[in-house]
């Protein structure tokens, strides 16, 4: 795909950076998304879940800024983020273990009413929330796990439920942090498959530690080492970059 | 709402109806109804929202004096004296929650309950207002319309009347988006933020609701005892409330109900004998803490009813 020159990024950090007391976590990355898959990739430790924390207003940063379709939200709650339109799941399964698996995806579906803070009427009368999220049930392939405790459902999909849960917000872009970590191979193909799927819908950013798996499915890599953006470019490019080479792929 | 809930809800108004014919006397049934809805009010903040406050004696207490105050100094109505109890308790509610929902865990707890010993310490000294140390003497009963409300029985109706309709409003709450986000946010605070809810908002409104009820039932002590006693701002009365939906079970609206339950006719029965109430409370609250952590109501919902189902299906196999 090619990038116009003009055109407004859906997400974009300008040099942020984000230190831990004496560990400079996050070191004045610049990076913008527009669409298809950017994937982050980088050695453990090197600020890839830092600089999701940041995106997503997690964390704010120490300097630099970060814009969502131009309008700047550095600072910004994870709530207001989150209702603007940038959706995220967690590197280590985050759900609402002891709700239905229905339940967790119906009530991230209900933060986008109007009558969420509604005290009175049925949460079931909510309009087209049921629906919605019986869509993303039967997407995710968890109809048969509906009335489940979250917790009870098998680790893999668990996975898919925080992806569900994700989707659920109805976002703009996707922040996806290890979405097959932990999973055996087929399963990470069922995700995988899932996430180019998405990516036609929206842009997504994958942090994700199979090379193989990134070279094939991301449409541009950003490499982060020590806090430091070292390269950023088409899968080709990344693997032809002598840096990376050195410091992260080592032979690939 | 579930049928199983309607079931529970059905069973105890039939109860409640025929309770002070049964109950060793009926200011005891009246008593026992005050603290149930107390206890369900509390079961929002602790069992659906996960914020431990120790400090709900406020709400309760601050409901009991104003309506008191009101009763006697401003009109002799009951229903405007419960209105202001409730419209003050919120009030109170909206500001304790304001500047303790931000803290989480002990500290939550520890800023829940400087406030409730504050307001305990102005009842305390303001003596011309609230009597002090003796309580709030001689709050009247007026009648409610026709209605008398001096002999026991009477009072008792009226009670189990707005029990019934606070009740039902708060199995609505949980039920409500409102109280489903609560309870998502409860299970996971950062996933609840990530997919949009502003956690803060919902903590507090939750916090109000529950302070608007307690205060409802500290109004209706008032009216039973004919005055408030200092302690219903004690902080041993915001523990009884969290003893009642531990022991009885929290999160299930019903636990709170059979804690309460439990508690004050236990009370009542112990103190015929001795005055060591408090050492039986805290052993109950240990028998709680270690043997059945899902309270009264999990206890039968995990452990009897399936024992109960497998020994039936065994008895009874079913034919296929
Ligand atoms: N809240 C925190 N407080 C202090 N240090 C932190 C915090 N979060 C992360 N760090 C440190 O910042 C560095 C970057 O961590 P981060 O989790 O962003 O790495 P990562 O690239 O996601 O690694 P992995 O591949 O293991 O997930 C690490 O050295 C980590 O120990
Ligand atoms: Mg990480």
């Amino acid at each position: 795909m090619t990038v116009q020159a003009a055109e407004i990024p859906v997400l974009e950090t300008k040099a942020v950076t984000k230190h831990f007391g004496a560990l400079t976590a996050v070191n004045g990355v610049s990076l913008s998304v527009s669409h298809g898959i950017q994937s982050i990739i980088g050695p453990n430790g090197a600020g890839k879940t830092t600089f999701f924390n940041l995106l997503a207003g997690f964390l704010v940063p120490d300097k630099g800024s970060i814009f969502y379709r131009g309008k700047e939200i550095t600072g910004l709650a994870p709530y207001e983020i989150s209702q603007m339109g940038v959706g995220r799941s967690f590197q280590i399964t985050s759900i609402f273990p002891n709700l239905s698996v229905f339940e967790n995806i119906r009530v991230a579906c209900q933060s986008r009413s109007k009558s969420r803070y509604n005290f009175f009427m049925s949460c079931e009368k909510l309009p087209g929330v049921q629906i919605a999220a019986r869509k993303i049930l039967s997407q995710m392939g968890l109809e048969d796990w509906a009335d489940s405790p979250a917790k009870n459902l098998p680790y893999g999909l668990q996975r898919c439920l925080d992806i569900g849960i994700s989707l659920a917000t109805d976002p703009q872009i996707l922040l996806l942090d290890e979405p097959t970590s932990g999973m055996s191979v087929e399963d990470s193909a069922v995700i995988l498959k899932l996430i180019a799927e998405i990516a036609k819908l929206m842009p997504v950013v994958l942090i994700e530690h199979n090379i193989d798996m990134v070279l094939t499915i991301s449409d541009r890599i950003a490499v982060l080492y020590q806090g430091l953006l070292l390269a950023e470019g088409t899968p080709a490019e990344i693997q032809g970059n002598q840096e990376v080479q050195k410091a992260y792929l080592g032979g690939y | 709402m579930p049928r199983s809930q309607l079931v529970m809800l059905a069973s105890f108004f039939a109860l409640a109806l025929v309770f002070p014919l049964v109950a060793p006397y009926e200011a005891l049934a009246s008593e026992i109804l005050i603290f149930a809805l107390f206890a369900m009010s509390y079961d929002l903040v602790l069992g659906y929202g996960g914020m431990l406050s120790f400090g709900h004696a406020a709400f309760f207490g601050i409901g009991a004096y104003s309506t008191g105050i009101i009763l006697i100094r401003v009109v002799p109505s009951v229903p405007v004296a419960l209105l202001g109890a409730v419209c003050v308790s919120s009030l109170a509610a909206a500001f304790v929650g304001y500047a303790s929902i931000r803290r989480h865990g002990i500290y939550f707890t520890m800023v829940t309950l400087a406030f409730a010993q504050m307001f305990y310490f102005i009842a305390f000294k303001w003596t011309s207002l609230t009597g002090g140390d003796d309580g709030l003497q001689g709050v009247p009963r007026p009648n409610i319309g026709p209605t008398d409300i001096h002999p026991e029985i009477n009072l008792y109706y009226f009670i189990l009347a707005l029990v019934i309709v606070s009740m039902f409003i708060i199995v609505r709450v949980v039920h409500s988006p409102l109280g489903t986000a609560l309870q998502a946010l409860r299970e996971n605070r950062n996933r609840a933020m990530s997919v949009g809810y502003n956690v803060d908002r919902f903590r507090l409104v939750a916090f109000v609701i529950s302070g608007c009820f307690a205060g409802l039932a500290g109004g209706l002590y008032a009216l039973l005892l004919n005055m408030v006693p200092l302690g219903s701002l004690h902080w041993t009365t915001s523990g009884e409330v969290v003893v009642m939906n531990i022991i009885g079970g929290m999160a299930t609206l019903f636990g709170p109900v059979i804690g309460a339950v439990s508690i004050i006719l236990l009370r009542d029965i112990i103190s015929n004998y001795t005055d060591a109430w408090s050492l039986f409370m805290g052993l109950i609250f240990m028998m709680a803490v270690f043997g059945f952590r899902d309270g009264i109501v999990g206890f039968f919902r995990n452990k009897i009813i399936p024992r109960a189902n497998k020994i039936l299906g065994q008895a009874f196999p079913r034919k296929h």
